[in-house]
C-alpha cells in the first residue's frame, strides 16, 4: 500500500477482498452446478466494454461475452438430450429441465489468489490459479480432461457490489486425463450416439489474438500472467482486458 | 478468549495481516513458477542482516541457511538445471532459448495462517499441488503431477511481512501418463525387487506390506524422481521424509495448530524447529 488507511477503511478493504474471493468462488461453483449459462447475468458488469479472453482471442462486448456463456448452456442441453436417448431405461420420462446437465461434470477449483484493490476503491484486480477437470462431451462420448491455467480478472464496483469487468480464462494444460500433455493427446473412437456433437461449435472469439499458447514440446518459456500490483486508480495500472 | 485482549483497531490489523500473509505467499508461488528466484529473495524474504542469518529454505533433505547458501541452492541451482535442460533441447532444436519445453506450476491451497499473540510472527501452512514438465533426451518431454506440504514462518520487518523460513516438503511425483504396473500411482512405493523377494525396509514385520508375502506387488521401476534433481546438499542435513513410501511412518511435523504469544524458534520451520523425535509434537 502506498498510503496508510484508517482502521475503518482497512476493514472495508478487507471485506472487499473477501467479497471478490466469493464472487470468483461462485463462478467456480457455477461450473460444478452446471450453471455456466447464468454466469454473465449473475457476476459480470453490465457495461458494454466488458471482455473475456481465452487462449485464442477475445469475446469483446456484452453480447459476445453473454453469447459465450449461452453457448455453454446450449452444449449442456444438447449433450443431456443425447445422454437421455442413450439411456432410455434410466432417463425416459424426465423433462428437459430435469435432464439438463445429466452425466456431465466440470470442476474448476481456484486458489493462490493475488488481489489488489485500487486506493480509490472503485476497481480491483485478481489473479488465480485454476486446477480443474471436466468431462468434455465429444462425438466419442464423455472424455475427461485436465484443465489447468489461470483466471485473471479486473473488477468494477457497481452499486456496492463487485462485478467482473475484464477476464482472461487461460489454459496451460487442457488434455485428456490418463495421457501426458507433453505427448500426442489420447484419442477415442466415435460413438454413434454422440455423433451429433460433431456439428456443435462454440462461437469463435470476435477478436482473434493469441493470448497464451497451451503447452507443447518446444513452447518457449512462458511466464504466468502479470501479477496485480498496488495502484491508486485504474488508469495507473495494467488491464486484464484488451 | 485470546481476542479479548485486543482493541478493535488491533483486530482489524490482525485480519488484514492474515490477508497480506496469504497474498505474499501466493506471490511467492508465482515468482517460483517464473524462475524469478533472486527477485523472490530480494522482494519477499527478510532483508535485515540479523534476520537473514536465520533465514532458511528447506527441502526433504534438510535446510539451506542464510542468503548465500539459499542463493547457491535456489537461484544458482535452477539456473544450472535450466542450462542442462536447454542443452538437451538444443540437440533437436538448436534455436531454443532459456526454458524451452519447460513448464512448472505450483498452487497453494487449504491455507492456514496463525498469528502470534504479539502480531509479529505468522505461521503459514498450505498444500502445494502442481505440475512439472521436463524436456527429454530425444526431443520429447514428460509431464508430472507434484504435491507436497508448504510451511513458512513470516515476521514483520519494519512493518512489512517478510518470509523468514520456508519448508517445502515434497510428497509425491506422479507421471501424467500411467506407468504400466503402477496402477496409476507415482513415485513413492518401495523399489522393485527380484521376483519372490520383498522390498528392503518395505513390508513391515509380518509381511503384509507391498512386495511382501501376501502383500500387493512392489512398484515398478519408474527411474529417478525428477523432483529430486533439485534437492542439492543442504547446509543442515536434517531430513524430513526423503521419499514418501507406502510403508512410511506418519510425517514428523512441529505442532502448527496452537497459537503462540511470540516467535519461538523451537517450533519454527527453521532448523531449530525440526522434529527430531518421532511424534514428539503429539
Amino acid at each position: 500500500m502506498s498510503r496508510n488507511f484508517t482502521p475503518e477503511e482497512l476493514l472495508t478493504r478487507w471485506e472487499s477482498r473477501r467479497e471478490i474471493q466469493n464472487v470468483m468462488g461462485k463462478v467456480s461453483q457455477s461450473y460444478i452446478m452446471m450453471e455456466e449459462a447464468q454466469i454473465y447475468d449473475r457476476f459480470w458488469s453490465k457495461r458494454e466494454d466488458v471482455c473475456l479472453g481465452v487462449n485464442e482471442g477475445w469475446y469483446a462486448g456484452a453480447a459476445a461475452v453473454k453469447g459465450y456463456y449461452d453457448s455453454m448452456g446450449e452444449k449442456i442441453r444438447l449433450a443431456s438430450d443425447l445422454i437421455a436417448k442413450a439411456f432410455p431405461e434410466k432417463l425416459s420420462g424426465k423433462t428437459t429441465d430435469e435432464l439438463y446437465g445429466v452425466g456431465q461434470l466440470g470442476v474448476k477449483p481456484i486458489d493462490t489468489f493475488v488481489i489488489e484493490i485500487a486506493e480509490d476503491g472503485e476497481t480491483a484486480k485478481g489473479l488465480w490459479s485454476l486446477h480443474g477437470t471436466y468431462a468434455n462431451m465429444t462425438p466419442s462420448g464423455p472424455v475427461s480432461n485436465w484443465d489447468w491455467g489461470y483466471w485473471c480478472v479486473d473488477f468494477v464496483c457497481e452499486d456496492g457490489a463487485w462485478k467482473i469487468w475484464h477476464m482472461q480464462d487461460l489454459k496451460d494444460i487442457e488434455s485428456p486425463t490418463g495421457g501426458d500433455w507433453a505427448a500426442e493427446p489420447l484419442s477415442f473412437p466415435e460413438e454413434p450416439a454422440f455423433a451429433a456433437l460433431k456439428d456443435f461449435r462454440f462461437p469463435e472469439p470476435n477478436v482473434k489474438a493469441t493470448l497464451r499458447e497451451r503447452y507443447y514440446v518446444g513452447r518457449p518459456f512462458t511466464e504466468t500472467p502479470p501479477l496485480p500490483e498496488p495502484y491508486e486508480t485504474f488508469a495507473d495500472t495494467f488491464s486484464y482486458g484488451m | 478468549m485470546m481476542n479479548q485482549r485486543y482493541t478493535n483497531e488491533e483486530l482489524v490489523t490482525r485480519l488484514w495481516d492474515k490477508e497480506i500473509v496469504k497474498d505474499l505467499m501466493a506471490r511467492r508461488c508465482y515468482y517460483k513458477q517464473n524462475d524469478w528466484r533472486q527477485r523472490e529473495l530480494d522482494e519477499l524474504w527478510v532483508r535485515n542482516p540479523e534476520n537473514q542469518a536465520d533465514m532458511s529454505l528447506s527441502n526433504n533433505l534438510g535446510y539451506f541457511v542464510g542468503p548465500d547458501d539459499i542463493k547457491a541452492y535456489y537461484v544458482d541451482g535452477i539456473a544450472e538445471k535450466r542450462q542442462r535442460q536447454l542443452e538437451l533441447v538444443k540437440k533437436t532444436n538448436p534455436a531454443a532459448e532459456y526454458g524451452n519445453s519447460v513448464m512448472n506450476a505450483h498452487t497453494y491451497h487449504t491455507i492456514m495462517v496463525e498469528l502470534s499473540g504479539d502480531g509479529l510472527w505468522a505461521r503459514y501452512l498450505a498444500y502445494d499441488h502442481g505440475h512439472q514438465t521436463d524436456p527429454q533426451e530425444n526431443g520429447t518431454a514428460k509431464g508430472y503431477w507434484t504435491s507436497g506440504h508448504i510451511l513458512a514462518d513470516l515476521i514483520k520487518e519494519d512493518g512489512q511481512w517478510k518470509i523468514l523460513h520456508i519448508k517445502q516438503n515434497h510428497d509425491l511425483t506422479i507421471p501424467a501418463a500411467p506407468v504400466p504396473g503402477a496402477g496409476g500411482g507415482g513415485f513413492g512405493g518401495p523399489p522393485p525387487e527380484a521376483e519372490g523377494e520383498g522390498a528392503p525396509g518395505g513390508p513391515p514385520e509380518g509381511g503384509e506390506g507391498p512386495g511382501g508375502p501376501g502383500g500387493p506387488p512392489p512398484m515398478p521401476d519408474m527411474g529417478p524422481d525428477p523432483y529430486e534433481d533439485e534437492y542439492g546438499t543442504p547446509t543442515v542435513a536434517l531430513p524430513y521424509v526423503v521419499k514418501w513410501a507406502w510403508n512410511d511412518l506418519p510425517k514428523q511435523m512441529p505442532n502448527t495448530y496452537e497459537p503462540h504469544e511470540s516467535y519461538d524458534p523451537t517450533i519454527s520451520y527453521g532448523p531449530a524447529g525440526h522434529p527430531d523425535q518421532l511424534r514428539s509434537w503429539r
